[in-house]
């Protein structure tokens, strides 16, 4: 027996602290005292003004599962207090309750008015003041139980029109116990009307004629229903009326209960459609349906728009489509169950075997199979019995039927019919927003910047390389979603072109719609949208209450660590960011260990008091070209430069350039080494960044430059592979960097590493690089001819063995932290900080 | 701090308790963040006042929200044969599919 405490009542402002505190006394006692049975919480996400408190005194008597928020809707007529209260009636039946006690003034209670329908569970209420006791039983005509504090007047009532009365004395463990004696002993609402002797009318549609296990099952049914066989023309029809496909489509709204059977053949085909419209019981009997949807259609250009692309995205998402162009439909059929759209269209749905369950938590995450039926069909004695019984419960029981049971209800009340009625709008968000948790589970990658303009940045790189390794291997039970934001706490919107651009898809035709989440979704900062994330708090302070995981990814501090070398309010803009998101994220995580104990250090220093532990994690960049789409193309001075580095030893700098780089302090050290008689080239590829102004005239006007001084802006992958493999060190003098990616790529060609001895590069690069320390260009110019004296003897430090990650590998360093929670650190809470 | 940043701050200060309008061009604004990334100049111009007025950060987004096509006309679906409210295209896919099943309530539903 579900029992939900509804706690609407002591969420109302109207509440008087005296009432409060007795009411809350006694839910406490019954809350402590209900080990063993299945007793949910229910707040009112409307009124947020209490919920924490509330939340909080149910912390520990009740698993956090249980406890559950639901959206009412205005009152501000009869009519809309009937809508309101069938929207509410509909969220607990939806929550399968059998019970809802609403504690506190009744009078406070809403959505108690008549609704057009009775609902399928018991309700009670109280503890009703002696005063209101006449009054509340006349006003609770739908309430079977009311509790009192008045001793006598159970007595007194007894045998009076109105709800039992159950006098429970005080609001202590022996009022408590006086409580769940008397909901135990109410009798649960039936079922379903078949308990009750009615014969519902059944459809059986299936696209082929039932065999022998089918047949026997048909002819044990009968006694239970009227059964009608649904099937191709000429099947054998068991004598039982026999309606053609295409007659049902047009008569399937008559039934009182239908049943699909699907197998993975194309014969079933047109079932998901007779499904959509006319809403039914889903028989399994093979999990995966690809065969269903597979119409032939050789190419995925051609399935993008049809039945077969829609239910691969809307099953798979974009790890689906990626997969369908890589292998092609027909295996994509064969890889993929394809059959997400058929079971959130069912009612219910009934297999014969515990192992599609399993399937289905593995495709879609541990709550896809909640609600369905096993009947097995190898033990024949209670078959029919067990059939007819998951029948009823699905058909009556489950969120769906609750729902169409819903509409019948708003019909019957004379609500309005037009759209753009402000109640049916109301309505509309109320009864989407309380629906039980249905989909896969989405990991919302938000490429807010990234979406808006590709300015190919070392971090919008990162963005695309682990979003497109993500869609290639989610983790089970995930859909991975690209999202959106455009500040000012509007809603995130699915980046639904930008994806299927990402995935080569560009002509397919998609809408940005506002994003649906649910408890267990996961919102993933990946893109450094700073002025959208610091305006949208609110926004993700409500996705977080509702039971979302709110992460975000810090590629580094510097901005803040040295703000010197950054433009003017660069650390002012940025440090409201990271406050943001150290406030409001359940955790952060970092590209590299130094970047996570920088961020510690400084949370720990500057940002507020928190009123929940912040989760650091970190984790390595990937660095396979081929996986983040490199751009190719030569210079027409190709052949000159390469000649020249080919000439004498060079030393390769790449970045940006930026005074954090100091390639300032390079140049000026190569000076030194020029003006001593060492034949060596320093090359510098990177675009000129900001506050270099000087330092760029001084490389444009050079007297070195173009024979030993060499400065590539902008060049293609194709020509940094080629000046890698001419190149004798790479030189990362940075002096602050989140991860050093130069390094890793200068491993993979083999490249020796002359690096500033910064924890960062020395994490990346262990023992495979050579080190120095030191601002001053007379240290550097001693470490370059150091260097250039080993590596002279052979004695230099290699690169080649330098670990390092795919970017397949990195998205999973990523998923270890949000999806298998594997933390660096945690950061506790304050104390005494305020929510 | 440079001096044109210390003019700019000076003339954002100026401008405090005013009621300003700054008018900008969705494709400037596109520009405007592409060119800061690499441009000092912008940079000086732009952080000062973005600084000074925070409200401004929001305002640019939501002229880039604006500057998404607006639609024209009644907002349709092929499944309705009327009007829809403009709420409509800020709904999830769930709220419209419930609103549309509540406007015809009384036919066969589809799914939340």
């Amino acid at each position: 027996m579900r029992i939900v405490f509804d706690l609407q009542c002591c969420q109302h402002p109207g509440i008087d602290t005296h009432t409060l505190h007795n009411t809350l006394a006694l839910v406490q006692e019954m809350a402590n005292t209900s080990a063993g049975r299945d007793l949910w919480i229910a707040f009112d996400r409307r009124d947020p003004a209490r919920l924490d408190a509330l939340a909080a005194a149910f912390a520990g008597a009740v698993p956090p599962e249980r406890l559950v928020g639901y959206t009412g809707m205005p009152q501000d007529d009869e009519a809309g207090a009937r809508l309101a209260a069938l929207v509410r009636q509909n969220f607990f039946e939806a929550l399968g309750a059998d019970l809802v006690f609403v504690p506190g003034p009744w009078t406070l209670a809403a959505g108690t008015a008549a609704g057009a329908t009775r609902p399928r569970y018991r309700q009670a209420f109280g503890p009703a003041a002696p005063a209101s006791l006449a009054a509340a039983r006349a006003g609770l005509r739908q309430a079977d139980l009311l509790l009192v504090q008045h001793e006598g007047a159970a007595a007194a009532a007894a045998g009076a029109d109105g709800p039992a009365l159950v006098d429970v004395q005080g609001v202590d463990a022996r009022a408590a116990a006086v409580a769940w004696a008397a909901f135990e002993r109410l009798a649960p609402v039936p079922a379903h009307p078949a308990q009750e002797g009615v014969r519902a009318r059944l459809a059986w549609v299936t696209a082929s004629a039932p065999d022998g296990t089918a047949a026997a099952l048909l002819a044990q049914l009968a006694p239970y229903y009227e059964i009608e066989l649904v099937a191709p023309a000429g099947a054998a029809a068991h004598g039982l009326p026999l309606r053609t496909l295409a007659w049902f489509e047009e008569h399937g709204a008559a039934y009182q209960r239908v049943l699909y059977h699907f197998t993975d053949s194309p014969a079933c085909a047109p079932l998901p459609r007779l499904l959509a419209r006319h809403p039914g019981i889903v028989v399994l009997h093979d999990f995966a349906l690809g065969q269903v949807f597979d119409g032939g259609a050789p190419a995925m250009a051609d399935a993008a728009g049809d039945a077969f692309g829609a239910a691969l995205f809307a099953s798979h998402g974009y790890s689906g489509l990626q997969a369908c162009q890589r292998l092609g439909r027909s295996a994509t059929a064969a890889a993929f169950p394809l059959n997400r759209t058929v079971l959130e269209q069912a009612l219910g749905v009934i297999v014969h075997d515990a192992n599609a369950c399993a399937l289905a938590r593995h495709w879609y995450g541990p709550h896809a199979a909640a609600g369905w039926r096993v009947v097995d069909l190898s033990g024949s004695a209670a078959l029919a019995g067990d059939y007819a019984d998951a029948i009823e419960h699905l058909s009556c029981r489950s969120p769906g039927a609750s729902y169409r049971r819903l509409l019948q209800a708003v019909a019957a009340a004379g609500a309005p019919r037009d759209p753009r009625a402000r109640s049916l709008i109301a309505a509309a968000r109320a009864i989407a927003a309380n629906q039980p948790p249905a989909r896969t589970r989405q990991l919302l990658v938000d490429v807010s910047a990234l979406a808006a303009t590709d300015l190919k940045t070392g971090i919008q790189r990162v963005v695309r390389s682990i979003l497109l390794a993500l869609i290639k291997d989610p983790p089970p039970g995930f859909r991975i979603e690209p999202v959106y934001g455009d500040g000012g706490n509007q809603r995130y919107r699915y980046a639904r072109r930008f994806a299927l651009g990402l995935i080569g898809l560009d002509g397919v035709q998609a809408e940005d719609e506002v994003i649906e989440h649910q408890a267990g979704d996961v919102f993933l900062g990946l893109d450094l949208a700073a002025n959208i994330t610091v305006s949208n708090l609110a926004l993700l302070a409500d996705m977080r209450s509702q039971g979302m995981a709110v992460y975000f990814v810090v590629y580094d501090v510097l901005p803040l660590l040295q703000p010197e070398v950054f433009p003017f309010g660069t650390d002012q803009y940025f440090g409201e960011y990271i406050r943001a998101v150290a406030a409001h994220a359940d955790g952060l995580l970092c590209i590299s260990r130094a970047v996570a104990d920088e961020l510690a250090d400084w949370v720990g220093a500057h940002a507020a008091p928190r009123t929940r532990p912040l989760k650091l994690a970190h984790f390595h960049l990937g660095a396979d070209l081929d996986a983040s789409a490199p751009t190719s193309g030569l210079p027409d001075d190709a052949p000159l430069v390469l000649a020249a580095l080919g000439a004498r030893p060079s030393i390769l700098m790449v970045g940006t350039l930026e005074p954090r780089k100091c390639h300032a302090q390079a140049l000026a050290a190569f000076e030194l080494l020029w003006e001593q008689g060492v034949d060596v080239n320093l090359v510098i590829i990177g675009k000129q960044g900001w506050m270099v102004d000087a330092l760029a005239d001084r490389l444009r006007s050079h007297p070195r430059r173009g024979h030993t001084l060499f400065w590539l802006p902008g060049v293609s992958d194709e020509m940094l592979t080629e000046v890698y493999r001419l190149s004798s060190a790479l030189l990362a003098a940075s002096s602050g960097e989140g991860f050093g990616l130069p390094l890793i790529e200068a491993a993979q060609h083999g490249l020796p590493i002359i690096a500033r001895a910064l924890p960062v590069f020395r994490e990346v690069s262990g023992e495979h690089a050579f080190y120095f320390e030191g601002k001053e260009p007379a240290r550097l110019a001693e470490a370059v001819q150091h260097w250039l004296r080993l590596s002279a003897e052979g004695l230099a430090p290699a690169s080649s063995a330098m670990p390092w990650l795919s970017w397949s590998a990195s998205a999973q360093q990523v998923l270890d932290a949000i999806v298998r929670e594997q933390w660096y650190r945690i950061l506790p809470a304050a104390p005494h900080a305020q929510p | 701090m440079s001096r044109l940043a210390r003019k700019t701050l000076r003339a954002a200060r100026s401008l405090a308790g005013r009621s300003v309008r700054i008018l900008l061009r969705p494709s400037l604004v596109r520009r405007l963040a592409a060119r800061a990334k690499q441009s000092d100049t912008v940079r000086r111009i732009a952080i000062p006042l973005l600084i000074r007025f925070p409200r401004l950060r929001s305002g640019l987004a939501r002229l880039r929200v604006l500057s998404r096509s607006a639609p024209s006309g009644d907002i349709r679906h092929p499944d309705w044969p009327a009007p829809l409210p403009a709420e409509y295209l800020n709904m999830p896919a769930s709220e419209r599919r419930v609103l549309l099943d509540l406007a015809r309530s009384g036919e066969p539903p589809s799914h939340p």
